[in-house]
């Protein structure tokens, strides 16, 4: 298959180790020596899924050249799509002692708004875990692409569109727990969130996630739509003198890429424990897109490494230096931009490429 | 789009020109030889001397039904014939008329230059013709069926329109041979671009291909990467790739060496025949070697059709364009 070349294969490679490597480790009794303590697990568990979301970024932005400023939106709809279901399995057992969410009780609500009705099944929260991201982007798409509104335009308006469903849901009476948003989430299926077994689980199930995404990504690249995405890129209009209907190009690929960011997003609620408005910032959309550069774009593991690099300097900054992250990732970001074009997986292959060469001219000389 | 100055060239007085646009509309009913390329072109035509036939200012859409009607029935018959038919073409960007009542035919299988001075509406011509523009007046049909002004440009390049632009485009990122592939007469959906597969026919055609312009051995390298005349003639592979119909090459020899314009030239001369083309150039040496038919456009219509030899010796045209240093 086309699709396996090597980088991939690599990819696949490290990604299974890895995952099976942390999951054994996080069953072993807590203090021996391979052990895996709760907290890192759900730290890494939230790497994968924040890495899945820089890839849903790498496929339009790496690929297509569209840069989405907004990404964040979708990975937070379907991270609030998955609040709900985790919402209502609290059940009677918040606070309020009440069917209802917290929140409502507080606002005065006495039953679920229609659209909080059937979230109790998974399977729906599931659904609506694609549906709303996707919703979103193919109507949001629809309208920019068919308008022909590309380049920095389009990043903007991307930008409104985050900041306004943040405002939006900071609203308490939209149903969504304004300003706090879900928290204290206790069971999924009945099985205790807190538990080692569900942290496994989860951690397990957001490696598949960034796994799936990535052979995703990779088909859909290593196809003759791939090569259509790098066309769109480096000259739209000719593609379309190519004969492809350019626009539902981008659309296709950008609901596509929503919904794995939403599915990213949804993942990614129970093991931080708590979604709420800021990931509507548009802020987090910017950082996010920073990892894709710093990894490298147009290569789907450069987003990968790129995700897995800013978020562990951050873990990391933050704790020991709270007050630096903001001026190293400001750092980051200009040394990106102007040093590393291709990121940092463009100067790995460059290392590569090089040493190869030095390699076989020693050997030829 | 195009810039279209908005003054013609030093030598046009505005007085010489409405009257003196000369048309070569074939008239139906005499029956026009369909192509005149195969007589030659350096011998004047027997059925049309230039000039001969003035235009008069576009038709006044008639009042009258009835008219309209009778007008119909052999306006449809003239269209079958043509493979290109354009008739009184009018576009003006912000009051600056860039086609002014233009009208073209063209057969199945003919080289056409067009030819003409800055500002003449070459490129707008093509830009209506690919669906880029929408004129403000007039008619344009593709295989007597297709109303060009009724499509946009990605239905009517997947009809067979290809059009090779001024500047070179391709897509640089990717090989020359993907370019190709990306080209390729296929279903064009999103899904079943996804699941195209190159089968052995594609395989064998884009060889073909890629030998006639010229670029097998560097079928692998980035189109970034390749010289600017292979550039162009990629680009010219890319609208073979797509089983082309009709092939509106603006300018193929801009900025080629006298090697590269000669093989250019065999290229085209190659395809003349199999394939509908035309060719918009400013190269007037290049025109004269590979034209049979000449169009002058001057000021968004048409001054003169005929042999090279002939509408070089058109005063008009030589006031207009040629300024005698070129003829």
């Amino acid at each position: 298959m086309r699709a396996l070349d090597r980088p991939t294969k690599a990819f696949l490679g490290i990604a299974f180790a890895f995952t099976l490597l942390v999951a054994c480790g996080s069953l072993l009794p807590e203090g021996s020596a391979f052990g895996v303590s709760r907290y890192t697990l759900t730290v890494l568990g939230k790497y994968l899924c924040l890495a899945a979301l820089a890839l849903s970024i790498d496929l339009v932005w790496g690929y297509m050249g569209i840069l989405s400023l907004g990404h964040g939106a979708f990975f937070a709809l379907g991270g609030y799509a998955f609040g709900m279901y985790l919402m209502r399995q609290i059940g009677a057992k918040g606070v309020y002692v009440s069917e209802l969410p917290d929140f409502m009780v507080f606002i005065g609500w006495d039953r679920l708004p229609w659209y909080w009705l059937g979230t109790d099944m998974l399977w729906y929260s599931l659904i609506l875990v694609f549906l709303a991201p996707g919703a979103l982007a193919f109507l949001f798409g629809w309208t920019a692409f068919r308008s022909r509104v590309s380049g920095v335009y389009f990043s903007i308006i991307t930008q409104a569109m985050t900041y306004a469903l943040m405002l939006a849901f900071l609203l308490n009476n939209m149903g969504f727990g304004g300003n706090n948003g879900f928290t204290d989430f206790k069971t999924i299926l009945g099985f205790d969130i807190q538990s080692q077994g569900m942290g496994t689980t989860l951690f397990v199930l957001s490696a598949l996630c960034l796994i799936g995404c990535y052979l995703v990504c990779r088909m859909i690249c290593a196809s003759r739509l791939g090569l259509v995405l790098v066309a769109i890129r480096d000259n739209e209009s000719r593609a379309r003198f190519a004969g492809y209907r350019v626009e539902r190009v981008k659309l296709a690929i950008f609901t596509l890429s929503a919904m794995m960011a939403g599915l990213a997003g949804a993942l990614y609620v129970p093991q931080a424990g708590i979604i709420n408005p800021s990931s509507f910032m548009p802020l987090f959309s910017i950082e996010m897109v920073i990892c894709v550069a710093l990894g490298g774009r147009g290569r789907l593991y450069g987003a990968v490494v790129g995700a897995f690099l800013v978020n562990a300097l951050r873990t990391y900054l933050t704790a020991q230096f709270p007050n630096a992250w903001l001026f190293v990732f400001g750092a980051l970001f200009v040394v990106v931009t102007v040093f590393l074009p291709r990121g940092v997986s463009g100067l790995a292959e460059d290392l590569v490429g090089w040493v190869s060469r030095r390699r076989n001219g020693e050997a030829t000389t | 789009m195009a810039k279209q100055p908005p003054e013609g060239p030093p030598g046009d007085s505005p007085e010489t020109v409405p009257d003196a646009a000369s048309d070569f509309l074939p008239d139906t009913k005499e029956g026009k030889p369909p192509d005149e390329a195969a007589t030659g072109g350096e011998e004047p035509t027997p059925v049309a001397p230039p000039a001969a036939a003035t235009v008069e200012a576009p038709k006044p859409k008639s009042t009258v039904n009835l008219e309209l009607l009778l007008n119909w029935v052999p306006k449809y018959k003239r269209r079958k014939q043509y493979i290109l038919f354009v008739e009184d073409v009018s576009v003006s960007f912000d009051g600056f008329k860039a086609l002014d009542g233009l009208t073209l035919y063209l057969t199945e299988g003919e080289l056409r230059c067009v030819i003409g001075p800055n500002g003449a509406g070459k490129t707008t011509m093509m830009d209506v013709i690919t669906g880029q523009t929408r004129p403000d007046s007039g008619e344009a049909w593709f295989m007597d069926r297709i109303n060009l002004l009724e499509r946009d440009e990605v239905f009517i390049a997947q009809q067979g329109i290809c059009r090779k632009f001024q500047k070179p485009s391709v897509f640089e990122s990717l090989t020359a041979a993907q370019n190709l592939v990306l080209a390729l007469k296929a279903e064009k959906s999103v899904f079943s671009t996804f699941r195209a597969r190159i089968g052995k026919e594609d395989r064998d055609f884009l060889d073909e291909v890629m030998g006639q312009i010229g670029l097998r051995e560097d079928a692998g390298k980035l189109a970034g990467n390749l010289s600017h005349g292979q550039k162009q003639w990629l680009e010219i592979g890319m609208l073979l790739a797509q089983r082309p119909r009709l092939l509106l090459l603006d300018e193929p020899v801009a900025g080629m060496t006298p090697q590269e314009i000669d093989h250019t030239k065999e290229l085209l001369l190659g395809l003349e025949g199999n394939h509908t083309i035309l060719v918009v150039e400013h190269d007037m040496e290049f025109v004269r070697s590979i034209a049979r038919q000449v169009t002058v456009l001057h000021q968004g219509r048409v001054l003169a059709e005929g042999g090279m030899a002939e509408v070089s010796a058109n005063r008009e045209v030589v006031e207009a364009y040629l300024g005698g240093s070129d003829a």
